[in-house]
């Protein structure tokens, strides 16, 4: 594999020299400053002593316990949600299921709607007490128990499933969907069944991946927020990042010490996890698009197709429909789940329309949004080419830095960013600015950014490269023409996810924003601060506007490329 | 001396105080004169809120239209704007003005350098008792502004009139077993200061056994708002009163139970090293005048100064205005908190 690999003509060591310092800049130093606050007894800027307090505060049975929590929390929805996303990408990309186009949108939906929003309606549908679930099941069943309870940890796995499927789908369908079928033809030829060439053909193709895919879930698992605060706090269910929430929102003094020493024990847990990664993946090969033509597979499933179209309809109904009707019938009453005609209003939406802040972090966000997941995405291509697809010295170094924002806790790492532009020389102008907040973004969404493009490349022959490298093509040319031409899906796909990503940012974005530069997230904080949860939902469902619009958009542009192709 | 000679001294003396008093009051305007003037050359004032802004809202418009001097407000959650406001003092970047917060979050604030002595504020006379006594007794640095007041809620579809709670000691009445919800003991705020004011007048026993009502805990009182009105619960504790407007409507009554209301209040300094103390002054100063106290009893909160509300309606003032029962000071919270973490963690 190493023998195939495209040495580049300009200088290695400068390229790698100036990604270093970008990364370095963007990741390894906010970092540094956290690594200094759980070594010390007092945040940076106030007088205090080095010690391992911090540290010493994790090895304790609660401590024990709420680390237990977490893993088994977050690998189990990792499992479920991976296997379902799995299936729905397929169902998308290799079967001739009826409006495929429309399924793969409706998807992908519920990634995007603020966890908050869907957490208020769980609440409501999933209650034991007065829950519309379990009100139904009782009147159907006659039955006097509630078989549902979202207050458990079922409730968190389930919650958290509704974001990690979609972002697992929107992975996995272009994986499918880009490999070429030769493969599975041969198996096929061979004598092989389809599940079994499924199994051992599709699967192990997509190994880099999948792989990929499930550690950025897992550890997204791990750093899951909202899910544990509103379904595991009220009984009792405590996971790391409620954890530290509580160390730093919940205690009469900010405890950053503990809080950060918790938050690097974690990263160097998932650190070891992605060198195990990186030593399964390593000297394989899982090229799949080569230089020859291809269409891609599509399995005819006869009139099984409507079970699949079926099956995704009812992915859609359980995950957007059930909530979001909720919201969206809620949103015309004066408060959620009050439904009686003397309650109607058009209030809610109203207040949003006439709401300045609103519209400022609309247009702040938006700018942030388009220039950051734009940023992100160039950034993650060029880390993800060196790494994947060159032998200059320090790639591994490059790759290694890259990840390391994902696996800080947000509320944290939001903090990093904090010390980190404050400590600047004045002469720096970042701090207070709009341009703090897009470096924590870009930063924060370089590790997407690279794992989708490192997925897409892993899957390009170097057969390419050298053809236009015999022809005379330039090292950017190469770049452009061949290498973002041909992961341009994939390139697409992160941008969309980059973007929205940026829109629900919270934790840095409440403590870099200033006067002028509110987002989108923190004027949602702010309403929902002030007990305005039906204007969060309007907020809400017109974020999933945004979300359907920029989906088509993007599929409708993608389509025609590849018809064009 | 004669006895015209000692009245005509007292007179003299009486006299003399007076012009002192006169002079010195004449300066303090014309020196508070200056701080006006100053405060609309300097053009604006930032304040960093930690507070739920809208309590706020209309204070802020009135101290606009008074001035002239714009206000911008950057909202965060408590600890939050608490970090902010460390890291920019640490490092010299200051940018806001003035400081809202929660009184043991400001109070915490105030002891780390925080926030800056303002000097003489006119208002500040203003404060009745028991505003000015601890925990309030910071007020050359920070003054409270709008004190919260908690009590008991129910849900009005579960709850009759004559089986509702009198007495925080009702919630242990063994029928609310597994029907109440409380704010988190264990995070700063209302919950866990009126458990600690519970753990001192009614000892370790009761909040056991309080515990052993299979309560529910939250950390966010507009869900637990949401809960109680969807008669998940039959009763919420601590219930913030001046929530009652944003109720209107809801199967949810708020009850002051016979030893009064366990209390707190949102706090305003000037921030060290602020960029526009001039404004920051006039605006701390200004949240302690008669409008914006006032505004702050029609909105439901205790007014500091003693100011009535004209708005309120009269069923809603006995909730509102009615008894206090304790508020919780710094020294004694942190007494209480690791008692409640052995009970509740």
């Amino acid at each position: 594999m190493r023998l195939g690999r495209y040495k580049p003509a300009p200088g290695p060591l400068l390229g790698v020299g100036v990604l270093l310092l970008i990364l370095g800049f963007l990741a390894a130093y906010p970092l540094a400053m956290l690594l200094y606050g759980s070594l010390h007894s007092t945040p940076p800027g106030t007088p205090g002593e080095f010690n391992l307090v911090g540290y010493a505060k994790i090895f304790s049975a609660h401590d024990a316990s709420v680390v237990f929590n977490t893993i088994a929390l977050a690998f189990v929805k990792t499992v479920l949600a991976l296997g379902l996303a799995v299936l729905l990408a397929w169902i998308v990309a290799r079967t001739d299921t009826p409006w495929r186009g429309t399924l793969e949108v409706l998807i992908t939906l519920p990634f995007f709607i603020p966890p908050i929003v869907t957490a208020m309606s769980w609440g409501m549908l999933g209650n034991p007490q007065v829950g519309l679930i379990n009100q139904v099941w009782k009147a159907v069943t006659g039955s006097t128990s509630s078989p549902i309870n979202v207050y458990s940890y079922t409730g968190i796995v389930w919650h958290m499933m509704q974001y990690s499927t979609p972002f697992l789908f929107l992975f996995i369908v272009d994986i499918f969907r880009a490999m070429d079928p030769s493969l599975e033809e041969s198996s096929r030829m061979s004598g092989a069944s389809k599940l079994r060439t499924f199994r051992s053909i599709t699967l192990i193709l997509m190994m880099p991946a999948l792989t990929s895919s499930f550690i950025l879930s897992f550890v997204r698992g791990i750093e899951s927020f909202e899910s544990a605060l509103f379904f595991g706090t009220p009984v009792g269910i405590t996971v790391i990042t409620t954890e530290i929430y509580n160390a730093i929102n919940q205690r009469q003094g900010p405890d950053y010490q503990y809080a950060t020493a918790l938050s690097f024990t974690i990263l160097a847990f998932l650190f070891l996890l992605v060198l195990v990664q990186w030593r399964i993946l390593r000297g394989r090969t899982f090229t799949t698009v080569t230089g020859k033509g291809y269409t891609p597979n599509v399995m005819r499933l006869g009139a099984w197709r409507w079970v699949t179209f079926g099956f995704c309809i009812l992915f859609f109904f359980i995950t957007v429909v059930m909530p979001i009707g909720q919201l969206l019938i809620g949103s015309f009453f004066r408060y959620m789940g009050f439904y009686s005609a003397d309650m109607l209003t058009l209030d809610h939406y109203q207040s949003v329309f006439k709401n300045s802040d609103f519209w400022r972090g609309f247009r702040n966000t938006m700018l942030l949004g388009f220039l950051g997941a734009t940023a992100t995405m160039v950034l993650g291509s060029i880390v993800a080419y060196v790494s994947a697809r060159t032998t200059w010295r320090g790639r591994r170094l490059i790759d290694a830095i890259a990840w390391l924002p994902w696996m800080m806790p947000g509320m944290v790492l939001g903090v990093g960013f904090l010390w980190a532009f404050a400590i600047l020389p004045h002469s720096i102008p970042i701090y207070g600015t709009i341009w703090a907040l897009l470096l924590a973004y870009v930063a924060l969404g370089t590790p997407v950014s690279v794992r989708v493009m490192n997925g897409a490349y892993a899957q390009l022959g170097y057969d390419l490269e050298e053809c236009s490298r015999v022809h005379g093509g330039s090292w950017f040319q190469t770049f452009w023409r061949i290498i973002v031409a041909l992961a341009w899906p994939s390139f697409a796909v992160g941008w969309i996810l980059t973007f929205f990503g940026i829109m629900r940012e919270l934790s840095a974005s409440v403590l870099l924003y200033s006067v002028g530069s509110e987002v989108l997230s923190v004027v949602l904080l702010k309403l929902w601060t002030n007990g305005a949860a039906e204007q969060v939902s309007v907020i809400g469902l017109m974020m999933m506007v945004l979300v359907v619009l920029f989906r088509a958009v993007q599929l409708r542009f993608l389509n025609r490329r590849i018809g064009m192709a | 001396m004669s006895k015209l000679g000692k009245i005509l001294g007292m007179w003299a003396g009486a006299l003399a105080l007076t012009l002192i008093g006169t002079a010195a009051h004449a300066q303090s305007a014309a020196e508070w004169d200056q701080v006006v003037a100053a405060a609309k050359k300097e053009g604006k004032v930032v304040v960093y809120s930690g507070a739920a802004p809208n309590s706020f809202k209309r204070a802020v418009e009135l101290f606009e239209k008074a001035y002239g001097i714009p206000v911008e407000i950057l909202i965060g959650r408590g600890a939050e704007i608490r970090e902010r406001v460390r890291t920019e003092r640490s490092f010299n970047r200051n940018i806001g003005d003035v400081l809202i917060n929660g009184l043991s979050t400001a109070i915490g604030q105030t002891m780390a350098g925080d926030v800056q002595d303002h000097g003489p504020l006119p208002n500040v006379a203003k404060l009745i008792s028991p505003f000015m006594d601890p925990p309030f007794n910071h007020t050359d640095k920070i003054v409270p502004t709008n004190p919260t007041s908690w009590a008991i809620a129910v849900n009005t579809n579960l709850v009759k009139p004559a089986d509702e709670p009198k007495s925080w000691q009702d919630l242990l009445d063994p029928k609310w077993k597994g029907k109440i919800i409380y704010d988190n003991p264990l995070s700063n705020g209302g919950g866990q200061a009126s458990m600690a004011i519970f753990l001192e007048k009614f000892g370790r026993e009761w909040v056991e056994k309080f515990k052993a009502q299979q309560v529910t805990f939250s950390d966010q009182y507009t869900i637990a708002h949401q809960r109680l009105a969807r008669g998940e619960f039959a009763i919420y504790a601590p219930f913030i009163v001046s929530e009652t407007f944003n109720l209107k409507g809801l199967p949810i009554k708020g009850i002051v139970p016979t030893e009064g209301k366990t209390y707190s209040s949102q706090m305003v300094g000037m921030l060290t090293g602020a960029p526009h103390p001039n404004a920051a002054k006039l605006f701390v100063n200004y949240m302690l005048g008669d409008e914006v106290q006032t505004n702050f009893a029609d909105l439901g909160y205790t007014s500091v100064t003693g100011k009535v509300s004209t708005t309120l309606p009269e069923e809603l003032k006995p909730l509102m205005h009615g008894k206090l029962f304790d508020i919780m000071t710094e020294d004694r919270l942190q007494k209480a908190i690791p008692i409640l973490e052995q009970i509740f963690k």
